[in-house]
């Protein structure tokens, strides 16, 4: 697991941080948001598929996590704590966000609203080097491939694949039970691997 | 017990054990197209984190800067009660008391205050309440302010800000 | 308990017509502007013939061309929107009405960066220039008007 810490700060564990905080003290909370916030950034944009709302919802889970960190009590790690908040943050906007359709693991008619700026100028796509296209189409195949998922079921597949948790953690960051988890990846798997089954067949 | 879709994920991430894995390959009526199945969610795998396992984020310490802010805002006591403790305000007396309130708020607004719309004829010019620009991005940029009172213009004046071609002029 | 609920409630829905014809809602144009020298420049753009003057003689330049804009309306001051050129995002963030005028937030972005953050109280008949990076000969200027 990559971190972002300084040298002299890797050697400070998040369970020591974590107590420095809850004795109120907004350093060491800083520090652990330089830890993770990329991370954290990084899947909820994979989640939302918007910079400016990503941004915003990790800065909201990290303002959740310091309100509640004298809840911490250390049975899981900080960062499989934080991770449940960051879920619960983004899956409850999505949630609100979302036209649902039924309420099946295969939820076709699912789908993201896209919000689109006030201005009356919207900026045009430049012309881009040819694999810089490529790389740009499959990332948004990937992207629209995800948003058919469920908020749980992107989740799940994005801290399996992405983040590469253990079941476990991923029960414990979505508060359910790992049968449950692992039947979300089940189904998550099937649907993405029947609408990217062209771009992956490359690899 | 655990279902089909449980061993048959456990199956593809190795999570079986050597038990449930003899027992759940002898299940298996097509293993070769189970095994092509699952070389197929590797390479799924392989694909979703090489597109999304790197994200750009922009101003990470921009980032934290926000967020010590808006920690030291909401470190200030609020005016809040406890959320336990009992209340006489029950749902029909708010609505009853919202419902007054916005209708008195309304008339008092309507005869008393309608002249004195805030920005109506202002006597004020507009203030910069603070300017940040990011460190990381233009290291020598400072700011100032002016303010032109002929036309009550204020201008933002910042130097230092990264120097960029033409093309950045396009609509 | 029902009649009198029904009776206060189209008592104030009339108010609130009342009063919608009675107040507008204030009307915020934000603009990305090139200004530059050039040997015939164009006409000012409208939103900018006011403060004309201001702009030649503050900054120097001759011709000033509008190059993304935005004009929302202000009904409870809490919006917030996005000007845009191609490369830039102005994004705008009301965050309440005062006395002195509408509490802004506003953020440039070149792309995913972000250039430049400030807080402004914008003031009615008050615009606000902020300059911006040089692009090529010229200036990026931002504008913010109450109309």
């Amino acid at each position: 697991m990559q971190t972002e810490a300084t040298l002299a700060q890797a050697d400070v564990s998040d369970l020591d941080l974590v107590t420095r905080c809850q004795a109120g003290d907004t350093e060491a909370f800083d520090q652990l948001v330089t830890r993770y916030r990329t991370r954290v950034f990084g899947m909820i944009y994979n989640m939302v598929h918007s910079e400016q709302d990503a941004w915003d919802l990790a800065q909201d889970s990290f303002l959740k996590a310091w309100k509640s960190i004298k809840r911490f009590r250390g049975r899981s790690s900080f960062y499989t704590w934080i991770y449940r908040i960051v879920m619960n943050v983004t899956i409850d906007w999505l949630r609100k966000k979302q036209v649902k359709g039924g309420g099946s693991e295969f939820d076709d008619s699912v789908q993201l609203k896209h919000i689109e700026p006030a201005s009356k100028t919207v900026p045009k796509s430049e012309a881009l080097p040819h694999e810089m296209i490529e790389r740009r189409e499959i990332r948004g195949r990937i992207d629209k491939a995800i948003a058919q998922l469920s908020p749980e079921q992107r989740a799940v597949i994005l801290m399996k694949e992405i983040e590469e948790m253990q079941y476990h953690e991923i029960a414990e960051a979505l508060g359910c039970s790992i049968g449950t988890v692992m039947s979300r990846l089940f189904y998550a798997r099937k649907k993405l691997q029947n609408l990217l089954r062209d771009v992956y067949e490359n690899i | 017990m655990k279902t089909f879709e449980e061993k048959w994920t456990a199956w593809l991430d190795g999570q079986l054990s050597e038990r449930e894995l003899a027992e759940f390959e002898a299940s298996l009526p097509d293993r070769a197209a189970a095994e092509a199945e699952k070389a197929d969610v590797r390479k799924l795998g392989v694909l979703l984190k090489r597109e999304l396992g790197v994200s750009a984020f922009a101003n990470e310490e921009f980032f934290s800067h926000q967020l010590r802010e808006r920690i030291l805002e909401s470190s200030v006591p609020s005016a809040k009660r406890e959320a336990n403790a009992s209340t006489w305000w029950t749902i029909p007396r708010l609505l009853w008391t919202g419902t007054a309130s916005l209708a008195v708020f309304l008339i008092f607004t309507i005869f008393v205050i309608r002249d004195k719309n805030p920005a109506e004829e202002s006597q004020y010019l507009t203030q910069i309440l603070n300017a940040r620009v990011d460190p990381v991005v233009s290291p020598n940029a400072t700011v100032s302010m002016f303010e032109v009172k002929q036309d009550r213009v204020t201008v933002l004046w910042t130097e230092g800000l990264q120097s960029l071609p033409a093309d950045y002029a396009a609509k | 308990m029902g009649r009198t609920l029904a009776f206060l409630i189209s008592f104030v829905s009339l108010i609130i017509g009342a009063t919608s014809e009675l107040q507008g809602a204030e009307t915020v144009w934000s603009g990305l502007v090139i200004a530059e020298n050039v040997a015939q420049p164009q006409t000012i753009p409208p939103e900018l013939t006011r403060i004309e003057g201001s702009l030649k003689k503050f900054f120097g330049y001759n011709q000033f061309q509008v190059i993304g804009q935005s004009q929302k309306t202000l009904k409870t001051g809490q919006e917030d929107w996005l000007a845009t050129s191609k490369f830039f995002g102005l994004h705008v963030d009301a965050q309440g009405e005062s006395a002195a005028g509408y509490v802004l937030n506003l953020k440039l972005y070149k792309e995913k960066e972000l250039l430049l953050e400030t807080d402004a109280k914008l003031s009615k008949r008050s615009p606000l220039v902020i300059k911006g990076p040089q692009i090529g000969s010229g200036q990026l200027l931002l504008v913010l008007v109450i109309q």
